[in-house]
């Protein structure tokens, strides 16, 4: 055995050790255009509960697009959503825009691509948590609620971080904050698009960790939406390949990278630097059924 | 260098504006007190700057001018700003029929004869009307009238806004219409708005003072410093006097210290 297959164990075995639970959080089942443009078709995927889906796909595959319909925001992008898209038994497509703020931020949560695009440049860091809980809350104890999260993320629980401008953050502790705030209301779902993306190699590990503590600690349920497989194989339970619009391959993470059925996800295990030819080599890799 | 143009041009503004406020001590008569033995008087001890054809101290005249025409041009300003902030703020949150609206309304008002308009309103007021409700009226004529460029910018800046990261992040953190609109979205406005104001306030010194130079402006006995230019009809008067130049010239410093002071900032909007 050589160095090649042990890297595809050690992806394979960084997948998370407890099984996909099976009670459903999250059933999706869209089709979304933009204009005529049809972007997914009958793209389906379901959450576990305290389960971590992550969502690989190209760039411009539509993957952001589902996130935002999951949370009713894809209209604002200018897209039609038509489907079925069901948390916790309720059909969130049905759902009046009253009933539909109550759920995002305190029920299904998010965490953006460009961390610091995503935190207003004229508020404080301060105001930014408090509106953020009185979204949903009237009650008065926030402030201890975000010295707990904020210490959970590892930055400074401290007033005087509080009142800092997000200018005055570099991007890794943006993206904590931004964490911080998608868990304040301890939501049932993160949703996070591709929330590594901008940061360096050390930071992803990091974010990436964070998300797995949340996972455990919190058995909050996960749709990582990701272009990367490598930085997902160590964090997700399954994996649901997005790929023309449809998803074409869903399985345990484990299990998609050693026995990739779609001709896509092949693709994808392929091009992982240091394991495509030699994963053909083995017999289960993209060549193997050809 | 720049720096230094900047605090000049502030000094000589808060030096104008110190002397506008305190009119009321530093100028030696009433700005309506005839000295009907006197008219026309060269410059004196008693008369620094002469005084007018009815015998009015033109320096008196000078400082309540500039009272009354720095409290407009900043009145007339903020009317603007705020109406722009509403209408420019609004087509641009809201889009679609609204947006379509408030800039059919705002090329309207581009497209109106608005000299026209002004000596209708004015003819519409009795001849003899109060000093202060002229002020008002002009205050809301200016006001009335200049806010579509402003609007413009701001819709501009309220739609790149709507489409930003941060307001998308607060919308799935839950919060509602109101609060996006006045606590996330409107203090991004709050530079633009500044840099608005700022470029609205010199273009209505002048305005008042060509709105005031054809008798439509602030109305006498109330002296602005356009209705003090109209001295300078005379070119003979100017030849004989020409300490009649003195608001033209406090007019021009005003103007020009404002835009050297605030100059029109591109980055307005963060």
């Amino acid at each position: 055995m050589d160095r090649t297959l042990r890297h595809t164990d050690d992806l394979a075995a960084l997948a998370g050790a407890t099984p996909p639970p099976q009670t459903p959080l999250l059933t999706v089942d869209v089709s979304v255009s933009y204009g005529e443009k049809p972007v997914l078709r009958r793209a389906a995927l379901t959450v576990g509960e305290g389960e971590i889906l992550g969502l690989i796909g190209l760039s411009g595959s539509g993957k952001s697009t589902l996130g935002l319909a999951v949370l009713g925001l894809a209209g604002l992008r200018g897209a039609r959503v038509e489907g079925r898209i069901l948390f916790e038994g309720r059909d969130l497509l049905r759902l009046g825009s009253r009933e539909l703020r109550r759920v995002r931020g305190q029920q299904i949560a998010f965490v953006p691509q460009s961390p610091l695009a995503a935190l207003n440049p004229a508020l404080t860091l301060g105001t930014q948590f408090r509106e953020a809980w009185q979204a949903h809350s009237s009650e008065a104890g926030w402030l201890g609620r975000v010295f707990e999260l904020l210490e959970q993320v590892n930055l400074p629980a401290s007033e005087g971080f509080l009142r800092r401008l997000p200018q005055e953050l570099s991007v890794g502790m943006a993206q904590r904050v931004l964490i911080a705030m998608a868990v304040l209301h301890r939501p049932r779902l993160l949703i996070a698009d591709e929330p590594t993306s901008a940061l360096d190699v050390i930071t992803q590990a990091e974010i990436v960790e964070l998300f797995r503590r949340l996972n455990v600690g919190a058995g909050t349920g996960v749709l990582y939406i990701s272009h990367d497989l490598v930085s997902v194989a160590g964090l997700c339970h399954r994996l649901s390949i997005l790929a023309d619009g449809e998803i074409v391959e869903t399985g345990e993470t484990r299990r998609v990278f050693a026995q990739p059925e779609h001709e896509h996800t092949r693709k994808l295990v392929a091009a992982i630097p240091g394991l495509g030819s030699d994963v053909h080599f083995f017999g289960f890799g993209p060549g193997a059924s050809r | 260098m720049k720096t230094g143009i900047r605090r000049t041009a502030l000094g000589v503004l808060a030096t104008l504006a110190l002397a506008a406020a305190g009119a009321g001590y530093l100028a030696p008569a009433p700005y309506d007190r005839q000295f009907r033995e006197e008219p026309n008087a060269p410059c004196s001890r008693r008369f620094p700057l002469g005084t007018d054809e009815l015998g009015r101290d033109r320096l008196s005249r000078l400082l309540y001018g500039a009272r009354v025409s720095l409290l407009l041009a900043p009145s007339a300003a903020l009317l603007a700003t705020v109406a722009a902030a509403l209408a420019g703020g609004a087509a641009g949150w809201l889009g679609g029929w609204t947006d379509r609206a408030l800039m059919s309304g705002a090329n309207l008002v581009l497209a109106m004869p608005w000299m026209f308009l002004l000596i209708a309103v004015r003819a519409a007021l009795p001849l003899n009307v109060d000093p202060g409700v002229s002020l008002a009226v002009t205050v809301v004529l200016l006001g009335g009238l200049g806010w579509v460029p402003a609007a413009r910018a701001l819709r501009a800046g309220m739609l790149r806004l709507v489409r930003s990261d941060f307001l998308l992040q607060a919308r799935a953190a839950g919060c509602g219409t109101a609060r996006l609109f006045f606590v996330h979205a409107l203090p991004n406005t709050k530079g633009l708005l500044a840099a608005q104001f700022w470029t609205a306030v010199p273009l209505f010194l002048l305005a008042e003072a060509n709105l005031s130079l054809l008798g439509l402006g602030v109305a006498e006995p109330m002296p602005s410093l356009g209705n003090l230019l109209r001295e300078l009809e005379s070119f003979h008067h100017v030849r004989s006097q020409p300490v009649v130049l003195a608001p033209l010239v406090v007019l021009v410093a005003l103007v020009t210290c404002c835009q050297l002071a605030f100059p029109a900032r591109e980055e307005g909007m963060r």
